[in-house]
């Protein structure tokens, strides 16, 4: 056992013996340096990694692994200063390019010291916590060669002239650029941002002060932003092809800062080519490039916004204040629409339909069509023709189109009440002269405001059509049931429900003896089949059809209930004064005056003459059947004096009954909101009211005080002893 | 596979033996190998001969990196068969040389079971050297228990007190520290 044991010994040579002797490091030693040099000599190929790897693997072994790591970072040492005279002493555009090769070289040597060292990088290095090999390598190169006083000033110098010169057009090598930014990046990213980043931040900074400067004593606002956008979209550009990714905002943040922040006022009001000539010349390519810079800014959108909100505001105070402008009231509303539609496109193309554009437009129009008081009338006139004639040559869709557009309109206006009095108004005449184009578009409409505004708003008029339908059929049942009596006149009638007709009360005139024969037949007719109703003659409204001969020829004349009473006069009479037709007819005077007027002094409708011939009526004045009168027509239509928008007096009379049934409005919802609060105090009341009715009309705070007192008054309310801005509610 | 000459990209010359192998699984297996016949570094000559390893013991190696085990028959049933201790001593020491960590806990392992009076002296040599802690400490108890105190005249004692004087420090340091106990 023992002899084998020796033979065993003998036969294998241990390798592994421990060697101090300091002769046998350097040995090793020398063998690993002249192999680094041959790799750094680009002669690698004939070493033996195994034999290299081994001799390290070693020294580290035999516990010489702080000598060898000394030994390494000396030698690394001594290459780069070699490398770095070499970079030096490079001449001119070829500095960049030695720099580069140099930095390949000496990486590429790295990798293959790290692999030959990996023994002590694994182990001697982690216990001691010394810089990996290729990490240390690195550092080296940051320390020695780009930070070495001939290099550093000069690398960066050159890379930034490169960068200005491709600023001002030229072409430049990016790919040398890319490599050594990317170079800067392996060093570490602090080293990118100081011996790179910063300084090309503070460079562009200025230069693009400067260029903006230029630009903007040259260039009009369109022009600007165009090449503000160009130099941004480059510098993204030029990023993504040489620097590292986490300039990008670094530097668009300074484009934008010296490019656009700092000029934005400026640019925003500039005369002639500024926001609000775009504006006004529909510029959407322009306003599209400037919501897109300006988004990038702070600050950018709101000012456009308010810029936008203040001319749109002005250009509407303009619009609704000017005299001549307000002369055509569906001209007026036209007007509008047009203005609304501009802006609807402007935000619709350019501004992306941003919400927050869109809000600022609607308050701006609800800031200036309140400032006209006639608006709900002028867009209920609006309605009123586009109702009554249809829009020329439009089908179904574009009239849904425009009403829709005209409810737009109506949901600025903070007097809604007093639209539904005139809408009421304007409905009533239409249906009852039966001048309404389409019978789905009027119920449309109604829908729409149904829709708005709840059914409160629309049940009245919705009885209106009621009661026409109703009316029609209460006229076939009656001639059904008539038996046959040709010689009286034809009667048809519309029987409209008090309440729901915006109808002034009347006293009915005298009619002439065959109508009332007719319309008593009709009367005891309806009153038989309705019962506990009264029916009562509206005078002032209704027409009726005329058979009339003037000097041989047959007409036809078509006139006012009024004007029938007073022609049916002449059938007994030739000649009669104004005070024999006052008392035969019974007509009210101011009535009476514009009915002689549309029938003796209107040119072409004078079915009477009057003497003297004068414009006006007075009360001395004579009448006489015209038998000289002629007409091209065989059908005349004899309209009577009446003006279309409402006269000062009647406005006055609208507003007072707007005023008044506001009144009672006003009171139920201070009941409400104090029933459900019990208590509560007056500046809350007043919001409180204020929020409830909004929908409706704005009130005012004068007018809920009064109301609350009128509510205290009769004891619905009572004030509190202590504190007298306080309400209380009484059970 | 290590047999399969018709796949293989490289052979190695060990000692006068051949051995034909597929660089990519040793590059997998060991990241010296990796720089050796992948790495910048690498050659790209089909041969490649390597100095100071024994065949027998480079077969092991290999085998370990295609199988994860040891060779078949690598020992006998004895686990006191001193020629065994050997060949696990030589194998610890390349697969630390080869980066092989899974090889080195296999071996530190089966050297444990076998230690003995004759082979604790060297197996605790190579533990030192290889940075095997376990095995290390296991020796040391094994040396420092009473009735094995003839290990201190075997020659592998002698072969550690002249390769690694810093472990029979240790050692002397335990005895005392036992004699101060008694």
């Amino acid at each position: 056992m023992n002899s084998q044991k020796k033979r065993t010994n003998k036969i294998e040579p241990f390798r592994h013996r421990v060697d101090s002797d300091p002769k046998s490091f350097d040995k090793s030693w020398k063998k690993l340096e002249d192999a680094i040099r041959e790799i750094y000599n680009h002669n690698a190929s004939g070493l033996s990694f195994e034999e290299l790897y081994r001799t390290a693997y070693n020294l580290v072994l035999h516990k010489h692994g702080l000598k060898l790591y000394d030994k390494l970072t000396e030698n690394l040492k001594g290459h780069l200063k070699e490398m770095c005279r070499s970079i030096e002493d490079t001449q001119g555009s070829l500095f960049l390019e030695e720099l580069q090769r140099r930095w390949a070289d000496h990486n590429k040597a790295l990798q293959m010291i790290r692999d030959i060292l990996m023994y002590m990088d694994r182990t001697f290095v982690t216990t001691n916590k010394k810089t990996p090999v290729f990490d240390l390598g690195l550092e080296l190169w940051r320390d020695i060669v780009v930070r070495a006083p001939k290099i550093h000033g000069r690398l960066l110098d050159t890379l930034l002239e490169l960068i200005h010169r491709e600023r001002m057009g030229e072409m430049i090598n990016r790919g040398l650029m890319r490599s050594t930014t990317k170079m800067l990046m392996d060093l570490g990213s602090s080293v990118y941002h100081d011996d790179f980043e910063k300084p090309f931040l503070e460079v562009s900074a200025s230069f693009y002060s400067g260029e903006s400067q230029q630009f903007i004593e040259c260039c009009d606002c369109g022009e600007y932003l165009k090449k503000a956008e160009r130099r941004l979209a480059e510098e993204l550009e030029r990023v993504s092809q040489y620097m590292d990714a986490k300039t990008t905002d670094k530097i668009t943040s300074v484009v934008d800062t010296e490019m656009l922040s700092n000029h934005m006022q400026r640019l925003i009001l500039m005369e002639n080519s500024g926001l609000v000539n775009m504006f006004v010349d529909d510029k959407h390519e322009d306003l599209s490039r400037m919501y897109n810079l300006f988004k990038r800014v702070p600050d950018g959108h709101s000012t456009i916004r308010s810029v936008m909100a203040s001319h749109v505001k002005e250009s509407g105070k303009a619009l609704v204040s000017d005299p001549e402008k307000i002369k055509d009231p569906v001209e007026f509303v036209q007007r509008l629409l047009n203005e609304k539609d501009k802006y609807d496109e402007i935000i619709s193309i350019s501004f992306s339909n941003d919400k927050a554009f869109q809000n600022a437009l609607n308050s701006s129009f609800e800031n200036f069509i309140n400032l006209n008081n006639r608006s709900p009338e002028f867009i209920s006139l609006f309605v009123d023709d586009k109702l009554r004639k249809g829009v020329k040559g439009a089908n179904e869709e574009d009239v849904e189109t425009v009403l829709d557009k005209v409810m737009m309109l109506f949901r600025y206006l903070q007097e809604k009440d007093v639209f539904e009095k005139y809408y009421k108004q304007h409905l009533a005449k239409r249906l009852l002269s039966g001048k309404t184009t389409s019978d789905e578009a009027e119920r449309s409409m109604l829908v729409k405001l149904k829709t708005e505004c709840g059914y409160q708003f629309t049940s009245k008029l919705e009885g209106m059509f009621n009661d026409l339908k109703t009316s029609h059929d209460t006229m076939q049942s009656f001639y059904a049931n008539l038996s046959g009596d040709t010689d009286s006149p034809t009667i048809s009638v519309q029987i409209l429900t008090t309440g729901s007709w915006p109808t002034q009360p009347c006293t009915p005139c005298k009619l002439p003896p065959e109508i009332v024969d007719i319309s008593e037949k009709f009367r005891a007719f309806y009153l038989g089949t309705h019962n506990g109703r009264r029916l009562t003659w509206q005078t002032n409204m209704g027409n009726a059809d005329i058979k009339a001969m003037f000097g041989g020829r047959r007409h036809e004349l078509n006139v006012s209930t009024y004007q029938m009473c007073v022609l049916m006069l002449f059938n007994s009479a030739d000649g009669l004064t104004y005070g024999d037709i006052e008392q035969a007819t019974g007509i009210p005077h101011a009535d009476l005056k514009r009915c002689l007027q549309s029938l003796a002094c209107v040119k072409g409708k004078n079915v009477l003459r009057k003497e003297p011939m004068s414009k006006d009526i007075s009360e001395d004045d004579t009448f006489h059947y015209n038998d000289k009168f002629t007409s091209k027509l065989v059908k005349v239509k004899i309209g009577t004096v009446v003006a279309q928008k409402e006269t000062e007096p009647e406005k006055l009379e609208t507003r007072q009954r707007v005023e008044e049934d506001r009144k009672p409005q006003i009171e139920a919802a201070i009941v409400r909101i104090m029933k459900s609060r019990r208590v509560l105090d007056h500046n809350s009341i007043i919001t409180e009211v204020t929020k409830q009715l909004q929908s409706r009309f704005l009130p005012n705070p004068v007018v809920i005080k009064k109301r609350i007192e009128s509510l205290i008054e009769r004891e619905f309310l009572e004030r509190d002893k202590v504190d007298r801005k306080l309400y209380r509610y009484l059970a | 596979m290590v047999d399969h000459f018709n796949s293989s990209d490289v052979f190695f010359s060990v000692g006068g033996e051949t051995f034909h192998a597929h660089r990519a699984l040793l590059a997998a297996r060991s990241p010296v190998f990796k720089a050796l016949l992948l790495g910048s570094d690498s050659t790209a000559e089909a041969c490649i001969t390597l100095n100071d390893i024994e065949p027998a013991t480079f077969q092991a190696l290999l085998h370990f990196m295609y199988t994860d085990d040891f060779p078949p028959g690598a020992h006998s049933s004895s686990p006191d068969s001193s020629d065994d201790t050997e060949m696990l001593h030589r194998l610890l020491a390349a697969a630390h040389e080869y980066m092989l960590d899974g090889l080195k806990l296999m071996c530190a392992r089966k050297l444990e079971e076998s230690l003995s009076v004759e082979t604790v002296a060297r197996t605790l040599g190579y533990a030192q050297m290889c940075g095997c802690s376990e095995l290390k400490s296991k020796c040391l108890d094994f040396f420092t228990a009473k009735k094995n105190i003839r290990a201190a005249v075997t020659e592998g004692y002698l072969w550690l007190w002249h390769n690694f004087p810093s472990v029979i420090q240790e050692i002397k340091v335990i005895w005392a520290l036992e004699d101060l106990q008694i």
